[in-house]
């Protein structure tokens, strides 16, 4: 789906380059879940810019759908494809009524006016929203702006959706909603996700993890493989998950405990476990 | 200390059918305490501020800070700005000077301070916010996003209020960002024997900082006290949009589970403590 080979991305300025990314050399295929980790500054915005060729490699290349990005005669293929989602729900939507604001992607692509209709109907079911399709955007809740968003880009039928730290600016329930909207598209639909977050306990639920820091990608495994490597991730400025932290502080009292753990359920059944065998014992 | 009375603030009085954002709001808010200010998006949360710090004016009720009513019209900003200082969401956004230094001096140039007052606020506040002297002659702009952020709050710690309110101040911020702004905060508290009121989505970073907790509700205060107060009532917090910690489920599950475990844990720290209690026996 994303291929980069040797990746490289500068800012130039009148007297300086700033390198931003270097060499990253990163394969997302078709249906994976990828939560982007990183310190701010570390590159996944511009990396995520890179995926649907807001921004061009300024070395190595990008291969979009199998399309070199730097072919700017395929650049709406490349955007029809991969859709995007920022951080501030506000600055996304362009319409004085829901629906319209959905139809508005498939409307510049050139769709029939009978398939904008039913594309946009099928949008808003898919993010549960189809109730307030007539309804003012500023009317919502944060977490239902950033749905209209989703459903805008889905309306696109795109191959994969990037989201950019699309719940930094939510309350708890909008940022519950937004997970399970974007788990729904990618488990039901197939489509291919890439969610930048802060939020550990939101990497947890992918299928992969991709950790930057200074432009370079320096971790790239599975949640479980990526996030209990406790003190690497410390040093890398970020976090992990509570569930994970007691664990390792667990295993550092010295009890005998599996901290090879990421997520509330995991961590609950390895603590019965423990307590059972310790009143056993 | 802030006393709200009966307030009300309906966005337009002449047409009450645009409604209140905020209505009967009673709350004390005592010196020397972290409050955490909690609720969903559209609460009413930021109009409280607002009307705490003397930037709207209430339709109905008062406001005291330290006996005198701050809707009185003939309350100067400036004696208020040294009571109650307002870091906003995304402040970084409103630097404007050209050094760091002169950022963080604007404020109390404002308040008449002389040379040397200056200098000593902006060296303490600067200071207080992990950014030494290397800084002070860099343009804000050419800072990182954490930075920035930083500078900003020093500007308004540099006015030395007696009541320091921020409104999501670690939104957007990398786990490390967001620890290192909580803790400089704690401490400015801590050593200074201010309050500190904190709006926050983070229910992780609540149970870190905070001692008492405000939870709004559809423009309506619904709970105040201590955090293990609040904290207690999930299935209300819940049924309002918002969390308990991680952490705090996983010691609920245990409880569900007939585990003999204190219900008031909200941290890893707590939660390390008493389960290594149960496991030695």
């Amino acid at each position: 789906m994303i291929k980069t080979e040797e990746l490289k991305f500068s800012y130039k300025s009148e007297d300086k380059v700033t390198d931003v990314l270097n060499d990253i050399n990163i394969n997302i295929i078709e249906g994976e879940f990828v939560a982007v980790l990183g310190r701010n500054g570390s590159g996944k915005s511009t990396f995520a810019k890179l995926m649907n060729a807001i921004l061009l490699p300024t070395g190595g290349k990008a291969y979009v759908c199998g399309i070199d990005s730097a072919d700017e005669d395929k650049i709406y293929d490349i955007r029809k494809n991969i859709g995007m989602v920022f951080q501030n729900p506000d600055n996304q939507l362009v319409a004085t009524i829901v629906e319209e604001d959905v139809a508005f992607g498939p409307e510049n692509l050139g769709v029939e006016p009978s398939e904008i209709r039913k594309r946009v109907d099928w949008a808003l079911d898919v993010v549960g929203m189809r109730e307030f399709a007539e309804a003012a955007p500023h009317h919502l809740s944060g977490g239902q702006k950033q749905r209209i968003a989703i459903a805008g880009i889905l309306a696109m039928k795109p191959q994969c959706i990037v989201l950019d730290e699309p719940t930094a600016m939510l309350d708890p329930s909008g940022r519950r909603e937004i997970i399970n909207t974007v788990k729904q598209l990618n488990r039901e639909l197939g489509i291919t996700i890439v969610l930048i977050t802060h939020y550990m306990d939101e990497a947890a639920l992918a299928d992969r993890i991709i950790v930057m820091s200074g432009g370079s990608v320096c971790l790239d495994g599975t949640p479980k493989d990526v996030l209990t490597q406790r003190e690497r991730i410390k040093s890398l400025g970020l976090d992990t998950p509570q569930v994970t932290e007691l664990m390792y502080n667990l295993k550092a009292c010295g009890f005998d405990v599996n901290d090879k753990i990421i997520n509330v359920e995991e961590c609950v059944n390895e603590l019965l476990r423990l307590i059972k065998k310790e009143k056993n014992d | 200390m802030i006393e709200v009375k009966n307030v009300c603030y309906e966005y337009s009085p002449d047409e009450p059918s645009l409604g209140a954002a905020v209505e009967d709001i009673n709350l004390t808010v005592e010196d020397n305490h972290f409050y955490s200010l909690i609720g969903h998006t559209g609460s009413g949360k930021t109009t409280l501020i607002q009307l705490m710090s003397g930037l709207l004016k209430p339709t109905a009720g008062e406001i005291y800070i330290d006996g005198i009513n701050i809707c009185d019209k003939k309350i100067k900003t400036r004696d208020l700005t040294r009571k109650i200082g307002v870091v906003f969401q995304y402040p970084e956004y409103q630097l404007f000077e050209d050094t760091v230094f002169s950022d963080v001096a604007f404020g109390p140039k404002n308040l008449g301070c002389d040379e040397a007052e200056i200098k000593n606020r902006v060296q303490k506040a600067l200071k207080t916010v992990g950014l030494d002297e290397s800084y002070y002659e860099i343009s804000p702009f050419e800072l990182s996003g954490g930075q920035k952020r930083r500078v900003a709050i020093a500007g308004t710690i540099a006015m030395e209020p007696d009541i320091l309110v921020l409104d999501e101040p670690t939104a957007g911020l990398d786990p490390a960002g967001r620890d290192e702004i909580l803790s400089e905060v704690k401490r400015l508290k801590d050593e200074r024997g201010i309050s500190v009121i904190m709006v926050s989505h983070s229910m992780e970073d609540v149970a870190k900082v905070a001692d008492r907790v405000i939870v709004m509700n559809k423009g309506h205060i619904a709970m105040t006290g201590t955090l293990s107060e609040v904290f207690s009532k999930s299935d209300e917090l819940y049924s309002m949009g918002l969390e308990i910690p991680q952490i705090s489920k996983v010691i609920l599950k245990l409880r569900e589970n007939n585990v003999n475990i204190k219900s008031e844990i909200y941290t890893v720290k707590d939660a390390v403590t008493e389960i290594s209690k149960l496991l030695k026996g």
